[in-house]
Formats: C-alpha cells, structure tokens, sequence
C-alpha cells in the first residue's frame, strides 16, 4: 500500500486510541523501516511547529499563518524524495526557532539582570 | 540532619506563573498595578529550577525519588504546573486563589513551609530549588525567607549545584565580582540563578504526557494560611519617556553641540 494514500484512521483503527494526540504519543511503526508513514511525520511536524509558534518571540510576526501557508504549498507532493527533504527542512526551522526562543529568553534576562557582564 | 548520603532525595521546586518576558508590561488604568491581561507563562528562574531538578536526577537517577512543582495563584497558574510536569516533574501542587489577589513573599514562604511540614516520611523534601526572583515583581526574598522559617541551610545564586559523598550539596554561588563555594547537609534550599542551565523545551509528546499527571489542588484555608497583603500599593507608574535625540546640519554645529553638552 502506498504510505502516502494510507488513511490516517488505519494507524489507529483497533488500538482504542482516540485522536490524532495518542498517535504522536505512542508512534507504532507501520512501514518495514520503522519509521512513521510520511503523512504521520507532516502531522506531526506541523503539530510541533504550531505548538512552538505560540512561543515565538516577536508578536508581529504571525508564524502559525506562514506555517499554514508552508505546509499547504506542498500539500499536493506526492514524491516521497522531495517530500523526505521538505519534512528535513521543517525539523531544521523547528531547531531554529526552539533556539531563538531560547536565546531571546536568556539575552532579556542578562539585559535585565546581569547588565555588566559583557559578551559571553 | 542524616549522617550520610540519603537514599532518597525528594526534591520541590516552587514556580511562579508571571507576565511573559516578552510582553511589554503596562500600568493597569487605575495606576495601582500593571495589566495582567496579557500572555503569562513560567517565570524563567523558575524554569531553570525545574531544569536544575531534572538534571539532578538524570546525573543521579537512584538517588531523587521524586520532583514536585508547587504554584500559588489563580485557575490558570495550572498550566505553569502542567509546563513543569511537561519538562520532567513528577506531580503538581497547587493552591489557588483569586484571580486578582496579591501573594506576598512571606505568604508564599509559609504555604511552601506549609507544604514541606506537612509531607512526612516516605515523601518528605529534602530539597527546595526555586528560582532566585520573579521577572514580575523582583522581590527576590522568598527562598531566604524559607530558609529562616525552615531553618534550613541555603546555597542562593547558585551558578553549579553538584551533590557530595556524604549527603553534602556544594553550591557555587554568584556574588559581586565572581564565585563563591558553600557546602551544606540535606535538607537544603537552592536558588537559582541565570548561568545555572539552559532549560529545556517541553517536546508535545511530553506535554501529551503531562496532562495524565497529578496536580493537588488545594485551597488557602486547608493548609490554614492567610494570603491577605501586609502592605498596601500606593501607585504604580512608567518610568519617564526617553528625550529624543536630533540631527545636526554640519561638523561646527556638532562641537558647539558637544561643548554646550560640556562633553568637550
């Protein structure tokens, strides 16, 4: 069966799970290399990302809309090769913004606390 | 005091819900306050605390049983504690109250005395890490202040926690102008300062996770506290606008500018 075309429902069909939550806490692999389906992994890519969008420094910049906008664009690739590389490049934006939310956090709290410190 | 190293370490990290550190703060209408209708999550120095916990037990998985996050305030401080939860704590505390009422430090010093008094055996804290201020109010008194009530010893400003042979903690400390080794037995008291860890992100499997854990919920009057403020709020009020600054057409104009300034 082709992973791609596989309904997200089969995943869960006879596990008494119900949602899309428990799938993400309790990945079952279901392809012969143990890895989630491609579908799983965009889901719950995008889950992580929406989840790490609250916490985006900059109030003006609406990330969860840019997400959307990203997601969407290739919600029509079928190709597993480019589709592997775009969920590559969603786990390196995902790196990136849980590592300015965390140097924004401690630079405002060097500003504010340890103001004489210098550069570290 | 125990002899040697405990088998057990209970550990209670106390975490504030606060104003966002990325909120521009504003001075409620009526001037006795700011607006707490904005975004509120952890206080960060509470959130090293809690990653401070997380890694005791990582670098010593025998030796802490349990970490408990504590969180005095209204309905929503139960998602602070469900961050905590998320980031790695074992069960949540929480006393609630009203939406708008004011804590002070030594109220909040006798609930978490309160709370340690009343856990016994088995499930005694041994350890207290809490954060060494809120970003909010900055009073920066309630760790000391348990200290005192306790009696107990504390490492505050703690840029390194390492736990010794023989049931001692060594706390490096920061002070004015660098660093500063204490040792003390369990039961202790740490607070934390910035250099301490990086904290971590709770990952949405975690935070899934976290929604099965206990919090207690528990009200002032059960553990028989009295949050009412010793002290009154007068007014509150930004700080002067900045003067902004101007251009200048040419290099003379700029020294005479200087030189009016006496920076010439």
């Amino acid at each position: 069966m082709n992973p791609l075309r596989q309904p997200l429902t089969s995943c869960l069909r006879g596990t008494g799970y119900r949602g899309y939550a428990s799938a993400l806490n309790a990945p079952r692999p279901t392809s012969s290399s143990g890895e989630l389906p491609l579908r799983l992994q965009a889901i719950k890519l995008y889950k992580e990302l929406h989840r790490l969008g609250r916490d985006y420094p900059d109030p003006n910049y609406d990330f969860n809309k840019r997400l959307r906008r990203a997601f969407e664009k290739n919600a029509q690739t079928t190709d597993p090769a480019l589709l592997k590389k775009q969920l590559e490049l969603g786990e390196h934006i995902k790196k990136e913004v849980l590592a300015l939310i965390s140097l924004k956090k401690f630079r405002h709290l060097r500003r504010t606390y340890h103001p004489n410190d210098g550069p570290r | 005091m125990r002899p040697s190293l405990p088998s057990l370490v209970n550990i209670l990290v106390p975490v504030k819900r606060s104003i966002d550190y990325a909120v521009k703060i504003r001075v409620a209408s009526d001037g006795k306050g700011v607006d707490t209708t904005v975004k509120h999550s952890m206080n960060p120095f509470d959130e090293i605390a809690v990653e401070e916990a997380i890694r005791l037990r990582e670098k010593n998985p025998k030796l802490v049983t349990s970490i408990t996050a504590l969180s005095i305030g209204p309905p929503k401080a139960v998602d602070t504690i469900r961050t905590a939860l998320a980031m790695g704590a074992d069960a949540g505390i929480h006393i609630t109250t009203p939406e708008s009422a004011v804590v002070e430090p030594i109220s909040v010093a006798n609930a978490i005395k309160k709370i340690i008094e009343r856990a016994e055996g088995k499930d005694k804290f041994d350890l207290v890490i809490m954060g060494k201020q809120a970003i909010d109010d900055d009073s920066g008194s309630t760790g000391g202040m348990l200290a005192g009530l306790l009696g107990w010893g504390q490492g505050t400003f703690a840029s390194k926690v390492a736990i010794e042979e023989g049931g001692k903690i060594e706390v490096t400390r920061e002070i004015d102008g660098g660093l500063e080794k204490v040792e003390g037995k369990l039961p202790l008291i740490v607070t934390t300062d910035l250099r301490l860890n990086e904290p971590r992100y709770a990952s949405l499997p975690n935070i899934m996770k976290a929604k099965k854990k206990k919090i207690e919920s528990l009200k002032p009057e059960d553990l028989g506290l009295d949050f009412t403020p010793r002290f009154e709020t007068i007014s509150v009020s930004e700080p002067p606008k900045r003067q902004g600054g101007g251009k200048v057409e040419s290099v003379d104009e700029l020294v005479a500018k200087m030189k009016e300034a006496g920076v010439l």
